[in-house]
C-alpha cells in the first residue's frame, strides 16, 4: 500500500501535499458507505488549488483528509512530508500546528474572545511569547485597526471572515485549508478576502487548498480538480489558463 | 390528538439529548429524595419512638397519686386505646424472721403494653415474658433473694398476706434511669393488693395508667383527658418521660426536615437549570416549527405534553427506586430494631406518593413551562438569520413562577411555613452575599492576570478561558460555592448533633450499680474493684432522711405543691469534691474545714448543703436557708451554701442533696457506687456477689446498650441525608456544566483544527474547574464558618470553634468531586472529531 510512496520518496518531497489513491468509507447503519475512490493528488508548494464539484460530491471530507482531520479507509497521504496515515490522532494534532491553517465557511469565531484574542489564539497555543504583537500586526493588516477589541458578535461577516484570515495567517502555515470561505459572504465583500488571500498566499508562499462553488475564486487558481461522486473526473469544458495535470483514476 | 403523538414521538426521539437526560435525572433525583427522605425520616421518627415507648411500657402514660375515675378508662377505651395499670407503694417485705423496706409496684394482666419485662432464670439466663405476676406469686429482685436468704419458690408476706417467690424480676421496662429510689422492688398482681390490707387512706400511691393506641387515637383521647387532669396528676409521653430522649426525638425531627428540604431544594435548582437548557436546546426547531405554519399556542401545548410525558416517566422510575431504597434501609433498620414493621400500603405511603408526583409535576412546569412559554415568542425570522448567540431572555414571570414553586413544594414538604420562608431568605441571602465575592475576586484577579503565566500553558489558557466570561465566573462560583455552603452547614449541623447526643451517652458509661455496701466491707471491695481493673464513679456514702423544715417553718407548710421528694425520704450523701457532671450553678462549693464540730449539722455547726437545681426551684430554696432533715429520728442542721445541676441521665448516682465531708460521719450509711462492665466482665459480678453477699449488683447494660443503639442508628441515619444532599449537589453542578457544553464542544473543535491535542484541551477545562471548585470551597468554607460564628457565638453565647477538619477536606473533597463530575461531562469533548468543525456552521 504504501509502495508508490516509497518508490517515489525523491519525488514527494517537493509536494506540500501528496496523495496516493485514498479512499475513504464510512459505516452508516452497518452498510458500507464509499464517500471518496481513488484520488491521488499532487499539490506543490505555494501551489493554489480549487476543488470544485456538485453539493455532496465530497469536496469537505477530502478536504478534512487532506488537512489531516480525518483518518483515510485506504491510500495514503503526505503533507509537508509526514505520512498522515501513519500517524495517530495527536500526531496529526502537532503536524497541524505547525504546518497547517483553516479558514470556513461559517468563520468559526470563538464568540467569547474578542478579535484579538481569537487571532492570538493559535499563537498562544503555540507558546509564542509574541503573541499579542503580530496579532495586532495582522488584524492591521487585514485593516481591522478599530476592531482588535470587538466580539465576533459585533462584526460583519466580511469582518468576521477577515479576522478569521488573520487567525489563519498569523501562524505562517504551509498550507493553507479553505471550505467556501466567501459561501456566506456578498460578491463583493468575497471578492476582497480572496483578494486577501492571494496577496497573502504570495507573501508568503503559502500553499492554498480551497473548495469551492464560485467560478471567480476557482478561476484564480492555478489549478481546478473537480470531484464527482467521490471521484476525479475530467473538466467538462477545459479553462485556458488552467494548467491542470490531471492524474489518471485508478479504476 | 395528533399533537400529543407528535410530541410524545419527539421527546422518545431525543433521549441522546444530553440535556434532557440532565432534566430527567434531576426529575428523578427530587422524587427520590422526597420519597427517600420522607419514608427514612417516618421510619426513623417511629422507630425512635417506638425504642422510646419502651421505657414508658407504653406510648403514654398517665401518673396519679390516687385512683383514677373509671369512666376515664371506659372513654380510653372507647376511643380505641388500650391500657394497662399498675400501683406503686412503700411496703415491708417479711420473710425467715428479716424484713425489708420494699418498693412493691402492683401490675395487671395487661402490663406491660410496651417494652421488655425480664425474668431471671437461676442459672443466670433471663427470659423476656409478656406479663406480670398474677395470684400469690411475686417477682423480686436478685438482692432480696440473698437478702432474705431464700430461693425460688420460697415464700415471703406482704401485709396480711403469703406470697411465693416464683421468678427473679431482672428488669422491667419503664424502671426509669433516676435512682432515688432505690429501695429493692418487688412485683405482684394488682388483684392481690386489697387483700394484703397494706393500703390505708393516706398511704403514699402512686398509681400509672400506661396507653397505647394509634398517633391519632391517642391525640384524640389527649385532648379530651389533659383538661380533666389536676395539678397532682401528669400525663407523660415519651418526650416528657426522657429528656435525653425527647432531645434527641426533636434535633433529629428538625434536622431531617431541613436537611430534606434543602435536598428537595436542590433537586429543583437542578431541575431549574436542566430545563433551561433544554428549552434553549428547542429554539431552532421552534424557529423551524413557526416557518412551517405552527401556531404560538401549538407550540406550548406541544411542550406541555413533552413534560408530562417526561414527568410521568420521571415519577414512575424515582418512586420504584425510592420505594426500594426505603426498603433496603429498612432492612438494615430492622436488624438494629427487630419490632419495627414498615406498613408499605399504610396512608403514609400514599401521602408520600403524592408529594413525590407533586414535586415534579410542580417543578416541571414552574421551572421548565415557564421557559417553553419564552419559547413561544422566538421569531421564525431565526432561521434565515442563524442567531447563536441569543439566549433566551430572562423574565420576571417565569423568576416569579420558579420561586412560587419552590415555595409551594417546599411547604408541601415540610408543611412549616417559617422554615420555608427562613430557607429560603438565607439561601437567597447567601446566593447574594456568594455573588457579590465571586463579582469581588473576579475584580480583583482582573481579565489580565493570565498573562502572567507561560504562554501555552494549561494554567494561563485555563485561567484566560474562566476569565474572559465574567457572567459564567459569577454564576459557576456563587452556584458551586452556595452548594458547598449548605453542604457544609448541614454537614457541621449533623457533626454537633450528634455530638450532642454521644456526650449524653459516652463510651464507657457505667451500666452497673453496686448499692448497699456495708462500711465494713468498703476497703475489701475497692481493693477487689480495683483488681479487676474496674473504673468507678467514686463510692459515695447514702444516708436516708426526710426533708423536715425549711428555715424553721415545717415543709408542710413552707411549701404548698406536691412535690414527690417530700413525700419520701431522701438519698443523703456527701463529699467534699463536687462530681464531675455537675454544675455550681449559684453559691460556691464549699472548702475543707478542720472543725468538726462546725459541720456537725447541731446547734454547735450548720453542715453545708449544695441542693439539687430543680428542686431548690420546686421548694423555693435560696442560698442561706437553713434544712432541717429527720434521720432515723434525729434532726440534721444544714445551710444551703450552693446550689448544683445534675446529669441525671449519667448513670452515675446522683444526689438532691450534697454535704460536707464527715457531716453525715453520725448517722448509719451505706455506700453506692457504678462503674462500667463489658460482657467480658460479667464474670466479675458473679465473683462480686458471692464475695459480697449484702452487696446489690444493678445491671443496666442491656438499657445503656439500647439507648446507645437508639443514638447509634439516628447517627448513621441522618447519613443518608448527607448523601442525597451530595448527590442533589452533584445534580446542581452537572446542570450549570452542561450548560457550558455546547460552546465547549464547539471551542475544542475549533482548537484541534489549530492542531491543539486532544489531552491538553482535557487539561485545561479539568482545570478550569479545578480551579473553581478550589475557590468556591474556600468561599463557602469562609461563608460557613461566619454563619455558625453568628449562630453560636452571637445567638447562643457558645464558644465557637473553627472546623479545621473542614478546611483541610472541602477544598479537597470540593476539586475531587467536582472535577469528577466534570471530566465525566468533558473527557468527550475532544473526542468530537476535528471534521465536525469543518460541519458546523
Ligand atoms: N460521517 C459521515 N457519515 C455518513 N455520510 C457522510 C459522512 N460524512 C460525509 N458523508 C456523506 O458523504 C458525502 C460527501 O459529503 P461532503 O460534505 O464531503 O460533501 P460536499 O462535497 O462538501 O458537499 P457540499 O458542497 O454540499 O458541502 C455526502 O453525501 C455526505 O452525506
Ligand atoms: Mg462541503
Amino acid at each position: 500500500m504504501s509502495q508508490p510512496v516509497n518508490q517515489s520518496s525523491t519525488e514527494q518531497t517537493s509536494y506540500a501535499i501528496f496523495a496516493d489513491d485514498i479512499g475513504k468509507q464510512v459505516d452508516v447503519k452497518s452498510q458500507k458507505l464509499e464517500i471518496l475512490r481513488g484520488i491521488s493528488l499532487k499539490i506543490k508548494q505555494g501551489e493554489s488549488l480549487a476543488i470544485v464539484g456538485r453539493s455532496g460530491s465530497g469536496k469537505t471530507t477530502l478536504l478534512g483528509l487532506l488537512a489531516g482531520l480525518d483518518t483515510v479507509s485506504h491510500g495514503s497521504i503526505s503533507l509537508m512530508n509526514n505520512a498522515l496515515e501513519e500517524m495517530s490522532e495527536d500526531e496529526r494534532a502537532s503536524v497541524r500546528a505547525s504546518h497547517v491553517g483553516f479558514v470556513f465557511q461559517s468563520f468559526q469565531l470563538l464568540p467569547s474572545m474578542t478579535a484579538l484574542e481569537n487571532v492570538m489564539l493559535p499563537l498562544e497555543l503555540k507558546g509564542d511569547a509574541f503573541a499579542k504583537k503580530s496579532a495586532q500586526e495582522f488584524l492591521i493588516r487585514l485593516g481591522l485597526d478599530d476592531r482588535l477589541g470587538h466580539y465576533p458578535s459585533q462584526l460583519s461577516g466580511g469582518e468576521q471572515q477577515r479576522v478569521a484570515l488573520a487567525r489563519a495567517f498569523a501562524c505562517k502555515p504551509d498550507i493553507l485549508f479553505a471550505d467556501e470561505p466567501t459561501g456566506n459572504l456578498d460578491q463583493e465583500t468575497g471578492q476582497k478576502i480572496i483578494d486577501l488571500m492571494f496577496e497573502l498566499n504570495e507573501a508568503n508562499s503559502t500553499t492554498l487548498i480551497m473548495v469551492t462553488h464560485d467560478e471567480l475564486l476557482a478561476d484564480r487558481c492555478q489549478r481546478r480538480v473537480h470531484i464527482d461522486a467521490g471521484r476525479i473526473v475530467p473538466e467538462e469544458h477545459s479553462v485556458a489558463s488552467n494548467k491542470v495535470e490531471l492524474v489518471e483514476c485508478k479504476a | 390528538m395528533k399533537l400529543v403523538a407528535q410530541s410524545l414521538r419527539d421527546l422518545l426521539r431525543q433521549t441522546h439529548n444530553s440535556s434532557i437526560r440532565l432534566l430527567f435525572i434531576s426529575l428523578i433525583m427530587a422524587v427520590l429524595s422526597v420519597t427517600t427522605i420522607t419514608l427514612v425520616s417516618d421510619m426513623l421518627k417511629r422507630s425512635l419512638t417506638n425504642s422510646a415507648t419502651n421505657f414508658i411500657a407504653g406510648d403514654r402514660q398517665l401518673i396519679s397519686p390516687r385512683e383514677i375515675e373509671s369512666t376515664w378508662l371506659e372513654y380510653a377505651n372507647k376511643a380505641g386505646l388500650n391500657y394497662a395499670k399498675s400501683l406503686e407503694f412503700s411496703s415491708m417485705l417479711y420473710a425467715n424472721d428479716e424484713f425489708q423496706l420494699v418498693s412493691v409496684k402492683a401490675v395487671d394482666q395487661n402490663y406491660p403494653l410496651k417494652g421488655e419485662l425480664l425474668v431471671g432464670l437461676p442459672d443466670g439466663v433471663r427470659i423476656s415474658v409478656n406479663k406480670g405476676p398474677k395470684n400469690e406469686n411475686v417477682w423480686m429482685q436478685k438482692r432480696l433473694f440473698s437478702l432474705f436468704n431464700i430461693s425460688q419458690g420460697g415464700t415471703v408476706s406482704i401485709g396480711d398476706m403469703d406470697f411465693t417467690v416464683t421468678h427473679e424480676l431482672a428488669q422491667e421496662p419503664d424502671a426509669g434511669f433516676k435512682l432515688a429510689e432505690l429501695a429493692p422492688r418487688v412485683l405482684m398482681g394488682f388483684d392481690e393488693v386489697k387483700k394484703t390490707g397494706v393500703i390505708q387512706p393516706g398511704s403514699r400511691l402512686t398509681w400509672r395508667y400506661y396507653f397505647t393506641g394509634s398517633e391519632s387515637e391517642i391525640s384524640s383521647f389527649e385532648e379530651w383527658l389533659i383538661p380533666k387532669l389536676n395539678a397532682s396528676q401528669k400525663w407523660q409521653g415519651i418526650k416528657e418521660g426522657r429528656p435525653a430522649i425527647e432531645d434527641a426525638l426533636e434535633k433529629t425531627e428538625t434536622y431531617l426536615l431541613l436537611g430534606g428540604s434543602l435536598a428537595v431544594l436542590l433537586a429543583c435548582i437542578a431541575v431549574a437549570m436542566s430545563s433551561r437548557q433544554f428549552a434553549l436546546g428547542q429554539i431552532d426547531s421552534v424557529a423551524i416549527m413557526k416557518t412551517l405554519g405552527v401556531k404560538g399556542s401549538r407550540v406550548i401545548v406541544y411542550f406541555t405534553f413533552q413534560l408530562l410525558f417526561l414527568g410521568l416517566f420521571a415519577s414512575l422510575i424515582g418512586i420504584i427506586l425510592g420505594g426500594g431504597l426505603a426498603f433496603i434501609l429498612q432492612d438494615i433498620l430492622s436488624a438494629l430494631i427487630p419490632e419495627l414493621k414498615w406498613p408499605v400500603w399504610s396512608m403514609k405511603s400514599v401521602r408520600v406518593l403524592l408529594l413525590a408526583t407533586g414535586t415534579v409535576f410542580v417543578s416541571l412546569f414552574g421551572f421548565a413551562l415557564p421557559q417553553f412559554f419564552q419559547l413561544r415568542k422566538v421569531s421564525p425570522m431565526r432561521v434565515l438569520r442563524q442567531e447563536k448567540m441569543n439566549a433566551l431572555a430572562w423574565s420576571w414571570r417565569a423568576s416569579l413562577a420558579s420561586i412560587l414553586a419552590i415555595f409551594v413544594l417546599l411547604y408541601g414538604y415540610s408543611q412549616d411555613l417559617t422554615l420555608v420562608a427562613g430557607l429560603l431568605l438565607s439561601v437567597v441571602g447567601l446566593l447574594a452575599v456568594l455573588m457579590l465575592f465571586s463579582w469581588m475576586i473576579y475584580q480583583l484577579l482582573g481579565r489580565n492576570v493570565s498573562e502572567r503565566f507561560k504562554a501555552g500553558s494549561v494554567l494561563r489558557q485555563s485561567l484566560s478561558n474562566l476569565l474572559r466570561r465574567p457572567l459564567h465566573i459569577l454564576i459557576q462560583l456563587s452556584v458551586f460555592s452556595l452548594t458547598l455552603l449548605l453542604f457544609c452547614l448541614i454537614f457541621i449541623a449533623r457533626e454537633s448533633l450528634v455530638d450532642n447526643w454521644q456526650s449524653q451517652l459516652p463510651e464507657h458509661t457505667p451500666n452497673h450499680f453496686l448499692i448497699n455496701i456495708a462500711p465494713d466491707d468498703l476497703g475489701d471491695l475497692k481493693l477487689v474493684l480495683e483488681e479487676k481493673e474496674l473504673i468507678t464513679s467514686g463510692l459515695y456514702p447514702m444516708v436516708r432522711g426526710r426533708l423536715s423544715h425549711i428555715n424553721d417553718v415545717p415543709v408542710k407548710v413552707a411549701v404548698t405543691k406536691d412535690v414527690a421528694a417530700l413525700n419520701r425520704e431522701l438519698n443523703l450523701t456527701w463529699s467534699n469534691e463536687l462530681p464531675d457532671d455537675n454544675q455550681i450553678k449559684a453559691g460556691e462549693w464549699w472548702q475543707e474545714r478542720a472543725d468538726p464540730a462546725a459541720y456537725s449539722g447541731t446547734d454547735l455547726g450548720y453542715a453545708n448543703v449544695s441542693v439539687e437545681e430543680q428542686l431548690a426551684g420546686k421548694l423555693g430554696l435560696e442560698l442561706e436557708d437553713v434544712l432541717h432533715f429527720s434521720i432515723g429520728g434525729e434532726i440534721l442542721k444544714a445551710k444551703v451554701s450552693s446550689i448544683r445541676s445534675v446529669q441525671w441521665d449519667s448513670m452515675r448516682p446522683n444526689f438532691y442533696m450534697m454535704f460536707e465531708e464527715e457531716s453525715l460521719n453520725r448517722f448509719p450509711s451505706t455506700y453506692i457506687t457504678s462503674f462500667y462492665a463489658d460482657k467480658s466482665q460479667k464474670q466479675v459480678l458473679n465473683e462480686l456477689g458471692r464475695q459480697f453477699p449484702t452487696v446489690s449488683i444493678l445491671e443496666l447494660d442491656q438499657l445503656v446498650e439500647k439507648l446507645r443503639s437508639i443514638i447509634q442508628q439516628v447517627s448513621q441515619m441522618i447519613e443518608v441525608i448527607l448523601v442525597f444532599i451530595v448527590l442533589a449537589a452533584l445534580l446542581v453542578i452537572s446542570a450549570l456544566i452542561s450548560s457550558t457544553m455546547t460552546e465547549r464542544t464547539r471551542e475544542a473543535a475549533l482548537m484541534r483544527t489549530l492542531g491543539v491535542k486532544a489531552r491538553f484541551i482535557t487539561a485545561v477545562q479539568f482545570l478550569e474547574f479545578g480551579l473553581l471548585a478550589w475557590v468556591a470551597a474556600w468561599l463557602a468554607l469562609l461563608c460557613a464558618e461566619a454563619v455558625m460564628w453568628i449562630i453560636q457565638y452571637e445567638l447562643f453565647d457558645f464558644p465557637f470553634t473553627p472546623h479545621y477538619s473542614l478546611w483541610l477536606y472541602l477544598p479537597l473533597i470540593s476539586t475531587v468531586l467536582i472535577g469528577f463530575v466534570s471530566y465525566l461531562q468533558i473527557r468527550k469533548v475532544p473526542q468530537t472529531s476535528p471534521m465536525e468543525i469543518l460541519r458546523m456552521y
